[in-house]
């Protein structure tokens, strides 16, 4: 059911970014904050399909740039997002059982997400990119996101399997 | 490749994100503000209750980990330990929080500025490169856009958007901010401007012949109508100067006075001083004689008693205890400073 699995999609998206923004932010680990909305999003591809996938990345990245501290392009994130979404929805087998191959999909997507949206926020004119900072922000979200994904794909797996079981009958 | 269908939802949610962007960038109170204030005023709500949850835990790491070892040996013993450790921490976290106000106040009193506090309650993504945070008051608690924001230690930023219930602040060391800067005890003025690091900001003298010495602090100089940003709130002192006189590119390194990544307690000022304040918020330099050095020799004798001046204010602030934002910032208000 449509309505079902959008209920289950938001609410994951509306943890996620209140995490991030709360907790993850706040750690003040080195480099990147953990990126958990774009594991998030490579969750749900991996248990869905890319269609909840790049749907799950339009609804993050709009509910991420609006929410409180952000003052980036409103927009930017969702295109990102939903390349995302898509890409691993599409280029990931769903009966792909090696926990940390998906977890190693996640640290990249949580690396080219903040590469690409870098480089399209300097092509939009925002002047804030500190370009010899970014080789360090993308390794460390990438190890971040790597062990985020650990934790939140089986997760999402377990809960999208037991809440939207008829998506798993095909 | 991906049915027809998915094409269809990708296209779609592709072109709204188009939209977003180009209403953003072209700027104004669009439809854009309204469902900003809309998901505000639900993830802030979960925000301000993450944060209520969180702030006693994560002073209470330390104490976590002994008890940790304990509980192998004596389980009963540990577990009591931990209660206790966790009430202790509790009230460690209570007392850094009044510390913070306490130093708030002192800055605001001395510099007759009329604040409302606030807490932080999230930060953005430092992948974003966006110095922002974001606070628990809005427009129902009398903040407005371009307010300035200050905490115990000096210019924490100006009110960038403003939500019923939060705020989002810009802080100083943003690459969108510029601050105007005038040099303590001087009428030397220059604009300070982020350079999205968090402990290094550029300050250009607007007079190139002007004497500059490292170790000097800067106030701010004050904006017509207090906003954005009031006057005599000290900003952060020289750390570095290239370039000499009278040189177009004379460029000097400001370290903040402001830990930006240790933020909790902040106050935002409603209503800036009927006078200027000059120099009296800022923390003491008793060593220091009246009028700036010109030559060399003087020159490295201020540095010194500037740096002299920073250790006392971090003994002062040093048994402040456990941070509540951070275990390792137990000096979170002058930690910045060495």
């Amino acid at each position: 059911m449509v309505v079902r699995q959008l209920v289950v999609i938001a609410s994951l998206l509306l943890a996620a970014v209140v995490l991030q923004t709360t907790v993850l932010s706040r750690l003040g680990l080195p480099g990147a904050t953990p990126d958990l909305v774009v594991v998030t999003v490579v969750a749900v591809a991996l248990a869905l399909g890319p269609g909840p996938g790049a749907l799950t990345g339009f609804l993050g990245g709009a509910l991420l740039d609006i929410a409180t501290p952000s003052d980036a392009i409103v927009g930017l994130a969702s295109i990102v997002l939903v390349a995302v979404g898509l890409a691993v929805g599409v280029f990931m087998d769903r009966e792909e059982s090696n926990i940390w191959v998906m977890s190693l999909v996640a640290g990249a997507a949580c690396g080219g997400a903040a590469l690409a949206t870098a480089l399209l926020s300097a092509v939009l004119g925002s002047e804030r990119i500190v370009w010899d900072v970014v080789p360090g922000v993308t390794l460390t979200t990438v190890l971040y996101g790597l062990i985020l994904g650990r934790v939140t794909i089986p997760l999402v797996g377990v809960l999208s399997r037991r809440l939207v079981p008829e998506a798993y009958l095909d | 490749m991906p049915s027809r269908r998915i094409r269809i939802t990708i296209a779609t949610l592709l072109v709204a994100s188009l939209t977003f962007v180009i209403l953003d960038l072209r700027g104004g109170d669009g439809p854009l503000s309204s469902a900003r204030a809309a998901a505000s005023a639900v993830v802030g709500v979960l925000q301000e209750g993450v944060n209520v949850v969180v702030s006693p835990f994560s002073g209470a790491r330390a104490s976590y980990s002994t008890w940790r070892d304990q509980a192998s040996q004596i389980a009963e013993l540990g577990e009591e330990n931990a209660k206790l450790s966790e009430e202790l921490s509790a009230t460690l976290s209570d007392r850094a929080r009044a510390r913070a106000l306490d130093e708030l106040l002192r800055v605001s009193s001395t510099g007759r500025y009329r604040i409302t506090p606030a807490e932080v309650i999230s930060v953005g993504p430092a992948q974003d490169f966006a110095w922002t945070v974001g606070i628990d008051a809005g427009s129902l608690d009398g903040i407005e856009k371009d307010m300035t924001v200050i905490n115990g230690a000096g210019l924490v930023g100006r009110v960038l958007k403003v939500n019923p219930t939060t705020s989002t602040v810009v802080l100083l060391v943003d690459v969108s901010s510029a601050v105007g800067g005038r040099v303590a005890t001087t009428e030397e003025v220059g604009i300070v401007s982020g350079t999205g690091r968090q402990d290094s900001m550029d300050f250009q003298l607007l007079d190139p012949l002007a004497e500059l010495v490292i170790g000097d602090a800067l106030v701010t100089f004050g904006s017509r109508g207090g906003r954005p940003y009031a006057p005599g709130i000290p900003i952060g002192e020289v750390a570095d100067i290239t370039g000499s006189a009278g040189q177009l590119a004379r460029v000097a390194t400001v370290r903040p006075f402001v830990d930006v990544s240790q933020l909790s307690v902040v106050g935002v000022i409603i209503r800036p001083p009927r006078d200027d304040p000059r120099d009296s918020v800022l923390p003491p330099r008793d060593e220091t004689p009246e009028g700036e050095s010109i030559d060399e020799g003087n020159a490295q004798a201020n540095a010194d008693a500037g740096d002299e001046a920073t250790v006392d204010g971090e003994v002062d602030s040093s048994d402040a205890g456990s941070s509540n934002t951070n275990p390792a910032g137990a000096d979170s208000a002058n930690g910045n400073e060495n």
